[in-house]
C-alpha cells in the first residue's frame, strides 16, 4: 500500500480534507471542503457535482487537479501523483440503487465486505451487523427480492462491515417511501454517532438536509459553493 | 455394424477444445470488456475471424500456421517426436479456434453488461481486483459466458472445414463425424449418412434449447 501521510507521526484525526477540480466527460466540478465526525450533508441540485465529488473521494475517478486526504492520509494528489486505491482508503459505500450482489445472500453481501478474522468470525460479525441496521431476519433471503428499504439496509450493514473511517452515502434514501426514509434517518444518525464516522450524504432532498446535518457543504452547478456548520 | 468411432471421437474433441476455449476465451473476454483501447477493437476482429471465413481458409491458415515447414510445427515435432497435423490433437486446434470466437463474444458482452457500480462497490469493500472478477464479474456474467459455451461446443462439434484441412480424414484415426458424414455420403452410404446427419442435428438441437433456457430464465 502506497499511502502517504501529510505527517508522518500520523496521530492526527483531522478528519476529511477535500479540495479538488474533478474532470468527467462534458462536466468539471471544482469541490473544497472539509469534514469531520458526524453527517456532512453534500445539497444542491442534480447534476451539479456532488456525486462525481463522491467518486473522487471513493476512488473511482482521478481528480485532475488538487488533493483528497483524510486524517492525514493522502487519498489522491493530482500533483505527485498519488492515487490510493479504493480498496486501500477504508471507506463504505451505500449508493442510491443499493448495488448488492443478486446472486448472493444479504448476509454473504456483508460478509464479504467485513476485513478482520477468519470466515466464521466475519460471518459472525456479519450476522451482528444486519442485526444492529434491524435486517436480522433478512440474513439468508434472496436478495432479488428484498424491498428498498430492506435493500438499503443490507447495503448500509455492508457499508459498515470494514469498520470504515469514512461513509459515503449517493441519495440513499431517494427510492424510499417517507416512513421508510424516516426510519433510516434516524438509524444513519445513531450509527455515525456510535462509531465516530465521517459520512458524507449526497441529497437534494431538503428534508434530508435538515434531519442528517452537523455541517452542509452547498454545491451549485459546478462548484461547491458555501460549507456551513 | 454401426462404427460409433467419429462420433465419439467427435465428443472428446468437442468437450476438449469446449474447455480450452472456455477458459482462454473468458479470459480473453474479460481483458477485451476492461480495456479501455482502440486495440481492443482491433484484436476483437482478428479474433472473431473464425466466425467470417470460410472454415476451409481458416483451416488453411492454421495448416500453414502449424504443419511441418512452420516453427510452430517445427517445435511441436521437437517435443514430441511426431507431427501436429494430421493427429487427434490437430482436430482439438481446429475445434477450438472454430469455437473460440462463440464464446469471447457472448462472454464480451456479458461482462459488459455487469453493472459497474456493483463492481466498484465491490472495489470499496476491500476486494482486489482478482476477486472482484470471480466474486462479483465472472457470476454475473454467468449466463451469457454459459449461452457461448454451449454455442462454442455446438460449433466446435460441428466442424468440418477447419478439421479436415490439419487432421485429415483418416478413418479410425482422424475422422469426426462431419467428416464421416462426408465420406458417408461420397461413398453412397446412405444409411451412415442419415445416421450421423441425426445425430448431430439431434445435438444441436438440444445445445439452442439449452441456450434458449438460459435467456428465458434471464427475463
Amino acid at each position: 500500500m502506497n499511502a502517504l501521510t501529510v505527517n508522518e507521526s500520523g496521530v492526527s484525526r483531522s478528519g476529511l480534507i477535500v479540495n479538488v477540480e474533478v474532470t468527467v466527460p462534458g462536466f468539471t466540478v471544482d469541490a473544497s471542503f472539509s469534514a469531520r465526525e458526524g453527517i456532512t450533508v453534500l445539497a444542491g441540485p442534480s447534476g451539479s457535482g456532488k456525486s462525481v465529488t463522491l467518486q473522487a473521494i471513493a476512488g473511482t475517478i482521478r481528480p485532475s487537479r488538487g488533493t483528497i486526504a483524510c486524517d492525514e492520509v493522502i487519498f489522491a494528489d493530482a500533483t505527485r501523483p498519488v492515487h490510493l486505491r479504493s480498496q486501500d482508503r477504508r471507506l463504505g459505500v451505500v449508493y442510491q440503487h443499493a448495488a448488492l450482489l443478486e446472486h448472493r445472500s444479504p448476509i454473504d453481501n456483508v460478509t464479504l465486505a467485513v476485513r478482520e478474522g477468519d470466515a466464521e468470525a466475519r460471518r459472525n460479525s456479519a450476522r451482528d451487523l444486519l442485526q444492529r441496521v434491524g435486517a436480522g431476519a433478512l440474513t439468508n433471503a434472496k436478495t432479488r427480492s428484498l424491498s428498498g428499504g430492506e435493500r438499503q439496509r443490507v447495503a448500509l450493514a455492508r457499508a459498515l462491515a470494514g469498520a470504515p473511517r469514512l461513509l459515503l452515502l449517493d441519495e440513499p434514501f431517494s427510492s424510499l417511501d417517507a416512513p421508510s426514509r424516516a426510519e433510516m434517518r434516524s438509524l444513519l444518525r445513531t450509527l455515525v454517532a456510535e462509531r465516530r464516522i465521517i459520512a458524507l450524504v449526497v441529497t437534494h432532498d431538503q428534508q434530508d438536509v435538515d434531519a442528517l446535518a452537523d455541517q452542509v457543504v452547498r454545491y451549485e452547478p459546478g462548484r461547491t459553493v458555501s460549507a456551513a456548520g | 455394424m454401426t462404427d460409433w468411432f467419429p462420433l465419439w471421437l467427435s465428443i472428446r474433441v468437442s468437450v476438449i477444445a469446449t474447455i480450452i476455449a472456455g477458459v482462454v476465451g473468458v479470459a480473453l473476454a474479460y481483458v477485451l470488456a476492461k480495456w479501455r483501447s482502440r486495440w481492443a477493437s482491433v484484436v476483437e476482429a482478428v479474433v472473431t475471424l473464425p466466425i467470417v471465413l470460410p472454415p476451409t481458409v481458416l483451416g488453411y491458415y492454421l495448416l500453414t500456421l502449424l504443419g511441418a515447414r512452420s516453427g510452430i510445427g517445427e517445435a511441436w515435432e521437437r517435443a514430441f517426436g511426431s507431427p501436429l497435423v494430421f493427429t487427434q490433437g490437430a482436430a482439438v486446434v481446429a475445434a477450438t479456434v472454430s469455437a473460440l470466437p462463440f464464446v469471447i463474444r457472448a462472454a464480451r458482452a456479458a461482462i459488459s453488461n455487469v453493472d459497474a457500480r456493483v463492481e466498484e462497490s465491490a472495489r470499496v469493500m476491500g476486494l482486489s481486483e482478482w476477486r472482484v472478477a470471480r466474486v462479483v464479474t465472472l457470476p454475473l456474467a454467468a449466463r451469457g459466458i454459459g449461452a457461448g459455451v454451449a454455442l462454442g461446443f455446438a460449433r466446435a462439434l460441428g466442424d468440418f472445414g477447419a478439421t479436415v484441412m490439419v487432421a485429415g480424414n483418416i478413418p479410425g484415426q482422424t475422422q469426426t463425424l462431419p467428416v464421416a458424414v462426408y465420406d458417408a455420403v461420397q461413398a453412397g452410404d446412405e444409411a451412415t449418412a442419415r445416421t450421423g446427419s441425426l445425430v448431430l442435428g439431434a445435438i444441436a438441437v438440444v445445445v439452442l434449447i439449452f441456450v434458449t433456457q438460459i435467456f428465458a430464465r434471464r427475463r
